[in-house]
């Protein structure tokens, strides 16, 4: 234990008198966390607080196109433009005001379609067949809108529309049976209200800062690779290996002091950017980042995920041929796990092919774990998965670091 | 393994690198009995550091038989000091620190620890710059070092390799009576090295190897005396080992 203890002393020494490493490793991680969530805290406040601007072409001199019209017009989150300067829209102007980016999006009604739907709705109520008439209310949107948002509005609409035909045959029934019209009926026809699932308590609704805070964090805790394999090539191409070996020394002695002096860093640098969270970014105007004293479960997160991390950096130190070798291998695949991850974008907005390869990465594992527990409250036994995959990367990574370390430093004597 | 006057003991020893049809060591035997101070020369290639690896744990020999002080490599390893070919030490450390890492590796505590550090820092004449860092000390004060670190577990065998390589005379002459007077405690030596006045100067039995076998050992004079075209161990070594250049 006493040699184990004196690499592990060793191994401080030298990573706090590396100041590039250090920059690596607290100042590189902090950035990202502040401006990643800065800037989606910016797209996601605009995303609550800016209406969809929307232009209303009624062609329709009935009921029906007002009544989508004021319908609308009631929605907060839409803001409704039935002129400009003064005169009607066309449909061209629209087109055009639209290619340019000044509008999100413009509705359509065609000519007599108050006449053509009444008419539909009697003739089917009356049992007649007549031919489903050439009928179309349609939006057009600006290319660079959210898709997402687009089809929003389309289901929304379609929605609208299907409801006043009810309403309209439910109308045509209660005339034919002389009984009163009831409008509020159309009024209080939605049913649908939005929520999110409660797991348990206190339940957080999600925000950028929820989810980018352990997510950046992650990545940086990953780049400990970059140190870590570096010292560790280090010292496997000069003459104090050489020493090392002579001593009654272990190599797992060796690269197990390695790894409780990065796993350390690592939970100094989660420690950091959580803190970032709790005070620099609402300073800078993002919401506060709210933890709910699930301390327990995230310092087990942070443990798991340091040891997949350094077991990482072990793993490219072993295999790797050179410093330069590793410091392209490393980067390169912590940031193809970043990006398969869902770190650097959500997994909901890759291709169906990518989000199958989200289980192949232990960011993903480390950024579940954590969003189950920021966001979907859950404790400390509901994120065993992704703990115990962090924890079988971290074995497997370790294994085969010692295997290839004792390979290489026979092979290079 | 019973332990007799050997400090050393190599017998038919062979060693074969994976994708070298060559032997590094071939049927190499070697005796050094305790309290030497043993010259290994040899021109590059010859087989001296394969020997000193070998020696250390660094790695196996593939055939053969090798004790130290009676007993196999592993279990010796605490009392072997290694001053390797080039200085190994952590640059970013300050010598008492690496010191203590090393020394620390070789098992010394607290009261034991703190007396070899000043036995050690005074024999190479290195206690006013310890707390400096290794990037910062000169060629010779490096070399010097590289001894100290070998020397802190009090080892019954110091084996090294080349340590002056680019040494000034005057930090030559320090490593010197460090080394004879570590060598009249008892401690027994294993010296490599190209310079051969060097080995005349310090050395009690010298080997002269090439090709993975001992051509010539004994004492000085009793080297000289085998060969009477010779007149200095210089004369003998080219005679020995060929006028060839070696870059391997």
């Amino acid at each position: 234990m006493l040699s184990f203890w004196a690499l592990f002393n060793k191994e401080l020494r030298l990573l706090f008198r590396d100041k590039f490493g250090l920059v690596v490793l607290f100042i590189m991680p902090a950035v990202l966390v502040v401006v990643v969530t800065c800037v989606q805290n910016v797209n996601f406040e605009k995303s609550k607080g800016i209406p969809v601007k929307l232009l209303i072409i009624n062609h329709d001199a009935g009921k029906i196109g007002n009544k989508i019209t004021s319908k609308l017009e009631q929605n907060s989150e839409l803001q409704v433009i039935k002129q400009i300067n003064g005169k009607n829209i066309s449909n061209s102007q629209a087109e055009k005001l639209l290619s340019v980016g000044k509008y999100h999006a413009a509705l359509i009604i065609p000519k007599d379609s108050s006449k053509t739907i009444t008419n539909y709705v009697k003739a089917n109520l009356d049992g007649k067949k007549i031919a489903k008439p050439n009928l179309k209310i349609s939006i057009i949107f600006d290319p660079a809108i959210n898709p997402a948002l687009a089809n929003s509005m389309v289901v929304g609409l379609k929605l609208f529309v299907s409801q006043l035909e009810v309403h309209l045959m439910e109308k045509s029934i209660q005339k034919a049976l002389g009984q009163p019209t009831d409008e509020s009926r159309f009024q209080n026809s939605l049913w649908v209200g939005e929520s999110y699932v409660k797991s348990t308590h206190n339940f957080k609704k999600p925000n950028p800062v929820q989810q980018n805070v352990p997510a950046w964090t992650l990545f940086g805790m990953f780049f400990i690779v970059l140190p870590l394999s570096g010292t560790l090539i280090k010292e496997r191409h000069s003459s104090v290996m050489v020493r090392l070996l002579s001593t009654p020394m272990s190599p797992v002695s060796f690269l197990s002091s390695k790894i409780l002096a990065y796993v350390i860093i690592n939970m100094i640098q989660l420690a950091v950017m959580l803190s970032m969270g709790l005070t620099i970014l609402p300073w800078l105007g993002t919401p506060v980042l709210v933890l709910s004293g699930h301390y327990e479960a995230i310092f087990v997160i942070g443990i798991m995920a340091s040891l997949a991390a350094t077991g990482f950096g072990l793993f490219v130190g072993a295999i790797a041929k050179s410093f330069h070798q590793a410091s392209m291998i490393g980067p390169v695949l912590i940031v193809i796990a970043a990006a398969v991850g869902g770190i650097m974008v959500p997994s909901y907005l890759m291709p169906p092919e990518m989000q199958k390869m989200i289980f192949l990465s232990p960011l993903s594992w480390g950024h579940e774990a954590f969003v189950n527990v920021l966001v979907r409250n859950a404790n400390i036994t509901e994120i065993y998965p992704q703990l115990l995959k962090l924890l079988l990367f971290f074995c497997v990574t370790f294994i085969i670091s010692i295997i290839c370390f004792k390979r290489e430093i026979t092979r290079s004597k | 393994m019973k332990s007799g006057n050997e400090a050393i003991l190599m017998e038919s020893v062979y060693k074969r690198y994976i994708g070298n049809d060559r032997y590094a060591l071939d049927n190499f035997s070697l005796k050094i009995t305790k309290g030497d101070f043993f010259g290994l020369l040899g021109p590059n290639g010859s087989g001296k550091s394969t020997t000193i690896s070998i020696l250390v744990g660094l790695i196996k020999a593939t055939k053969g038989k090798i004790s130290i002080f009676g007993e196999s490599v592993k279990s010796v390893k605490r009392r072997i000091g290694l001053v390797p070919q080039e200085v190994a030490l952590y640059e970013d450390l300050t010598l008492k620190e690496n010191m203590i890492l090393f020394a620390k590796l070789f098992g010394l505590k607290r009261k034991e620890l703190k007396e070899q550090l000043d036995f050690a820092l005074s024999i190479a004449q290195l206690e006013s710059v310890s707390h400096r860092k290794i990037s910062s000390f000169s060629g010779g004060m490096k070399r010097r070092a590289n001894i100290v670190i070998a020397i802190l577990h009090k080892p019954d065998l110091l084996i090294l390799d080349e340590p002056t390589v680019g040494v000034d005379p005057q930090s030559r002459n320090v490593i010197f009576k460090c080394l004879q007077k570590l060598n009249k405690q008892g401690v027994t030596m294993l010296y490599t090295t190209h310079y051969l006045e060097e080995a005349e100067k310090l050395c009690s039995r010298l080997a002269i190897m090439d090709m993975g076998k001992i051509k010539l050992k004994g004492s000085i004079p009793e080297l000289l005396n085998s060969n009477n075209k010779c007149n200095s161990l210089g004369e003998l070594f080219l005679n020995l080992t060929g006028t060839e250049v070696r870059d391997s």
